[in-house]
């Protein structure tokens, strides 16, 4: 993922259909969701060793053992002009994030 | 109690921030690549568009929250976002505090960050100024 708000951005929803192993379904009222899923790897658990002869005690800090995770984000947009209507993204199943247009109007530049 | 208010205010005004300057680099960064098999994105229409986002670290202390933008977008270089409602500063009767009301525009090349003029800020700019 390249930013949190990438869904907002010009051709990110052909970029998506492009991630290997994305699915595309096709939906009532023009509408296409695009799912692509991947596995988040937890950051490296850090071990702090002191020097010799000091009084500090080793210690590390991080996630430890913590397991990976599965991130799953659909994205439907019109395929007419391609514009996003919905965001849902999924943490090992769980919804963690959605985004739903409520409005949308077109203008004259 | 007020300083912890505060702090709240200041923390959200800060996120909104940076959730608007996200928005605005990534809609500005992007250049559309063509795809086989689906309609060219080229370029997006002129559009007005109103969202609601829910999701975890919205609310306190990462709890789940909402939010409640508007988009006016005329192309990459030219939009502006504005916060209409946010679940930890619920407006009432009308009234628009904090970060609620605060926009980000892009122009061109300059880009603008204004905050919604309150009650309490043109009463501290007012007794500032007198």
């Amino acid at each position: 993922m390249t930013s949190p708000d990438d869904w907002l951005k010009p051709g990110f929803a052909a970029e998506l259909t492009r991630a290997l192993g994305a699915s595309v379904t096709r939906g009532t009222a023009g509408l296409i969701t695009v799912a692509v899923e991947e596995t988040v790897q937890p950051p490296p658990t850090v071990v702090v060793t002191p020097a010799p002869g000091s009084a500090a005690s080793a210690h590390s800090f991080g996630p430890g053992a913590a397991a990976v995770t599965r991130v799953r984000r659909e994205v439907t947009y019109r395929e007419s002009d391609q514009i996003p209507m919905r965001v849902v993204t999924l943490a090992d199943g769980k919804e963690v994030r959605r985004v739903e247009v409520q409005e949308l109007q077109l203008r004259r530049r | 109690m007020r300083l912890s208010l505060s702090k709240v205010r200041f923390g959200l005004a800060s996120a909104g921030v940076l959730l608007t300057i996200a928005v605005a680099s990534s809609v500005a960064a992007q250049v559309p690549t063509p795809q086989p098999g689906m309609a060219p994105p080229t370029q997006w229409p002129a559009f007005t568009m109103v969202w609601l986002e829910t999701a975890a670290g919205l609310g306190r202390n990462g709890a789940v929250g909402t939010q409640r933008l508007r988009l006016e977008y005329t192309d990459q270089r030219h939009f502006r976002i504005t916060l209409l409602d946010h679940s930890e500063e619920p407006g009432a009767g009308g009234q628009k505090q904090g970060i609620v009301g605060t926009t980000w525009t892009v122009d061109g090349t300059r880009s603008i960050y204004k905050r919604r003029e309150t009650a309490r800020s043109v009463y501290r700019r007012t007794s500032r100024d007198s």
